[in-house]
């Protein structure tokens, strides 16, 4: 019987009676949770072995980078770029090859994350034997631009998860470079404001690519541009509100709309992340209003049982919106 | 990958370069930012302060000193001696002079000129930005809104020390600027 056959069939039946709306929903309820036990049982052992697996590769990071540090000073210019440098293209063509073979698990994985380490590092290395001298983070910029471009261009040709997430990584790290590099040694602007918009928008633009990875099935990188994306975009309009005697009026009377903008995207892109974090900062933000407006009109300890009653309340609607929307 | 997830992904990916060109543009493109007028109030420094007998302080508007005992340095056989400048924010050079000649001028202490500016210092960001930038204790600059000159400075035996260079007021006497 196929699937129109089917449900061709529950209509029938149901029409005549014969079966009930919950009937139907409990057998698909009892199928999925039978097809959850088996892939459950398999996804925990994938899980842990990711985990030792990453565990493994910074643990093997931690060695070779101590072991280097101990011989530095014995070792000429050619072998520092070797240990470092070599080392680190050995461990990502290693991952490479590992990533062809389906038997070895996530063992790819391990010498992704040590490449991602040790490149970088290598590429410093290089630089600087070669004599390059940085000005203003120029060396930052050489070093993240070449590691964006490599992962970038690994996982469009191999569409790993860890590849995305390192790219992602790596890019952000040049957007940060780039700005200290273009800022020179000119302090024109304020620099905490001008930092808390830099994460500001960056936090907007990994919400944005959140939702495009997370529907085109790379929910785990999903999650942690969801999760970094909505702590850096609260974050930086929260920093930008200022604090008491220099406070900016117009990012403090804008902050609770885009803390329930949050609230409303976790409903509609059922996220946790976007639902705790909102939650967390509105807690914050009552408790600065109130210490900084509030404390010296009606005192402390009133001012502290209104922010601890609004703190109550934001609980609540939290847990109504995660039990009705997520 | 639809329509409405290109333009998330396309917008995602040029939020950051809009930012850093927008940067960019208000730092090279002359008169995209409004600069402002330039100073017009000198000030006074002293530079060497590193091992001083003496501490500054401004009292009536003038100048006064106060003996201490001297600092603790790596060479006691070298004696520091402070030096006093008075910088002219036009031709953006130091002149020195004496102390009695620098506690006769009228200064004003507080850390913002008569017409809103303040000295700064610059920026050194070698490690990874926003983690570990600092301030370059080698530089200074005059500083309003978006109006910022580079000072150059007489920063004494060591410029790399931020005591090698201290602010002791701006002259208010007549003819400044």
């Amino acid at each position: 019987m196929d699937k129109a056959e089917l449900l061709n069939a529950i209509q029938v039946l149901t029409s005549e009676g014969r079966l009930s709306r919950d009937d139907v929903l409990q057998a698909c309820k009892a199928g999925t949770q039978e097809n959850s036990d088996v892939v459950g049982a398999r996804g925990v052992g994938n899980r842990y072995s990711s985990v030792l697996s990453f565990a493994g590769g910074g643990i093997v990071f931690m060695g070779i980078a101590i072991f280097i540090a101990q011989q530095w000073d014995g070792l000429n210019a050619f072998m520092h770029i070797l240990v470092t440098l070599g080392l680190g293209i050995a461990a990502y063509f290693s991952a490479i090859l590992f990533s062809q073979i389906k038997q070895v698990g996530s063992l790819d994985s391990a010498f992704f994350l040590i490449a991602a380490l040790l490149l970088p590092l290598g590429i410093g290395v290089t630089l600087d034997e070669l004599g390059f001298e940085s000005h203003h983070g120029s060396m930052s910029v050489i070093i993240f631009l070449i590691m964006s471009a490599v992962y970038a261009l690994s996982f469009s040709l191999f569409k790993r998860d860890l590849l995305l997430l390192f790219a992602i990584i790596f890019s952000t790290c040049l957007y940060f470079g780039l700005i200290n590099y273009v800022l020179g040694p000119v302090p024109l602007f304020n620099e905490a404001s001008l930092l808390s918009y830099a994460i500001l928008f960056a936090g907007i633009s990994y919400m944005m690519l959140g939702y495009v990875v997370h529907n085109n099935s790379f929910q785990a990188v999903s999650g942690f541009l969801y999760g970094f994306g909505v702590l850096a975009f609260l974050g930086g309009a929260f920093s930008l509100g200022g604090w008491e005697s220099n406070q900016n009026m117009l990012w403090e009377l804008l902050f609770p709309g885009l803390v329930f903008l949050v609230f409303y995207l976790s409903t509609v892109l059922k996220s946790k992340s976007f639902l705790i974090f909102a939650a967390l900062f509105l807690g914050s933000y009552i408790i600065k209003i109130t210490a900084e407006y509030f404390s010296d009109s009606l005192g402390w300890p009133l001012a502290l049982i209104i922010a601890g009653l609004g703190i109550i309340a934001l609980g609540y609607f939290t847990l109504r919106v995660s039990q009705r929307y997520l | 990958m639809d329509k409405k997830e290109r333009v998330l992904l396309i917008t995602g990916l040029l939020i950051p370069i809009g930012m850093i060109m927008f940067i960019v543009s208000v730092i090279y493109i002359p008169g995209l930012m409004m600069r402002g007028e330039p100073p017009k109030y000198d000030f006074l420094y002293v530079s060497n302060q590193a091992a001083s007998e003496y501490q500054y302080s401004v009292l009536g508007g003038k100048l006064t000193r106060k003996q201490v005992e001297r600092a603790q340095t790596y060479n006691q056989s070298i004696i520091y001696e402070d030096r006093f400048y008075i910088h002219s924010v036009s031709s953006n050079k130091s002149q020195e002079l004496s102390y009695e000649e620098a506690s006769r001028l009228r200064i004003s202490s507080s850390s913002k000129s008569p017409d809103g500016f303040t000295i700064v210092y610059g920026r050194r960001g070698e490690v990874l930005f926003p983690f570990f930038s600092s301030r370059d204790y080698s530089s200074r600059y005059i500083k309003k809104n978006s109006y910022t000159q580079k000072l150059d400075l007489e920063f004494g035996m060591d410029q790399r020390y931020y005591y090698n260079f201290r602010f002791l007021g701006w002259l208010v006497s007549d003819g400044n600027g």
